[in-house]
């Protein structure tokens, strides 16, 4: 077994569906200075990325909207199986590597582990906001290690699962989508020729859905309720249940995946989160040297 | 280095800096353009002329500012919506 399906394996065994190695000379061609791999670690040379599913199957099949965060998947052990490996890593090869960067200032993440995936091979962007999908997971969650251990790296997929066929079929007869239609405060687009001809994603309005219940809505409360006048209505506004939930999703529950409304109607992640039957799961995902 | 504002730099500058941040992102095809917008703090100061602290603190503010506070409330009600469907 080569180093790389040592280290993919190890991921593999610890929760992780797939996983793919991109290296820091590829990402650094397409990040700017202050967001690279080697800008966290001196001398990086691979990012080993990770991706999972973002929630139980289940969790979609539900009349209420926060049963997919409530069941958020490998957002959970993430951190675990970076940081494992990445001591698996120092200890057994003797390369530095970290588990994690900085977190976001504002909503301005560090890194990319989107762009990383996607010189992984993981998957490929969508009309859904950019986010990444592969046939076998839908949209996934992701994790990586960077280190300075040289490894070879799987290249991108040429498998462009955006947009899927029926998609295209209504762009034709109603010049929209399922996640366009779904969302057109957030997204807009055109398709061309069967593909993606332009697309864009409007943050402002995503993080707010996306990100309901969380530190921003509280502060933003707060901003209020500290210039309301009207003691009874600052009162109802800072006890009330909106203000009580985005306090305790600060304090205790994730704070990021509220929303997925773009892809709920993605033919492409409804696949990929449809239950067949008994086994099929560990036929469908693996590691992607496999 | 984390930086105070003030009101007038602040206001003077919101909209262009958010504009110019990651907050609006364009792709052509699913390549990411990052000329007008989806620029870093670095590179917006730069060519606005700030220090990227004050971009930094800028775009902080604004992205949580320019909304109204009710946002998030109706976001909850929309997603609600969406789920009956």
């Amino acid at each position: 077994m080569t180093s790389e399906e040592e280290i993919k394996q190890f991921a593999l065994q610890r929760g992780a569906e797939l996983v793919g190695i991109a290296s820091v000379t590829d990402i650094n061609e397409f990040t700017p200075a202050g967001h690279r791999p080697d800008d966290f670690l001196t001398g990086a040379k691979s990012v080993i990325v990770m991706a999972a599913r973002s929630t139980t199957r289940g969790g979609w099949r539900s009349t209420d909207y926060r049963l997919p965060v409530a069941n958020l998947d490998f957002f959970r052990i993430r951190g675990g199986i970076v940081l494992a490996l990445a001591k698996y890593i120092e200890s057994q090869y003797g390369y530095y590597a970290v588990a994690d960067t900085p977190p976001p200032t504002g909503f301005n993440a560090s890194f990319s582990l989107k762009l990383c995936a996607e010189m992984a091979g993981l998957g490929t962007r969508t009309l859904a906001g950019g986010v990444l999908m592969n046939r076998e997971l839908g949209v996934f969650n992701l994790a990586a290690v960077i280190t300075t251990m040289p490894l070879k790296a799987d290249s991108p997929t040429q498998d462009m699962v955006c947009p899927h066929p029926s998609c295209v079929k209504r762009w034709q007869k109603e010049r929209t989508t399922p996640c366009l239609d779904a969302c057109p405060e957030c997204l807009s687009g055109k398709l061309e020729d069967g593909r993606i001809k332009w697309m864009r994603y409007d943050r402002r309005i995503c993080s707010t859905r996306a990100q309901t219940l969380s530190p921003v809505s509280y502060q933003r409360l707060l901003l209020e309720i500290v210039n309301e006048p009207d003691p009874g209505r600052r009162k109802s506004t800072l006890l009330g249940s909106f203000a009580r939930n985005a306090m305790q999703a600060v304090v205790a529950g994730p704070t990021v995946s509220q929303c997925g409304e773009c892809f709920r109607y993605c033919p492409v992640d409804l696949q990929a989160r449809t239950l067949r039957g008994h086994g099929d799961e560990k036929q469908s995902v693996g590691n992607k040297s496999q | 280095m984390i930086k105070y504002v003030s009101s007038e730099l602040y206001d003077k500058y919101k909209q262009k800096v958010l504009e110019m941040s990651p907050a609006i992102q364009c792709y052509e095809g699913t390549r990411l353009i990052r000329e007008s917008s989806c620029l870093t703090d670095w590179e917006i100061a730069a060519r606005l002329g700030l220090d990227a602290d004050e971009v930094t603190e800028i775009r902080c503010i604004a992205e949580i500012d320019l909304l109204p506070a009710d946002t998030w409330l109706k976001s909850a009600n929309w997603k609600r919506q969406k789920a009956l469907r």
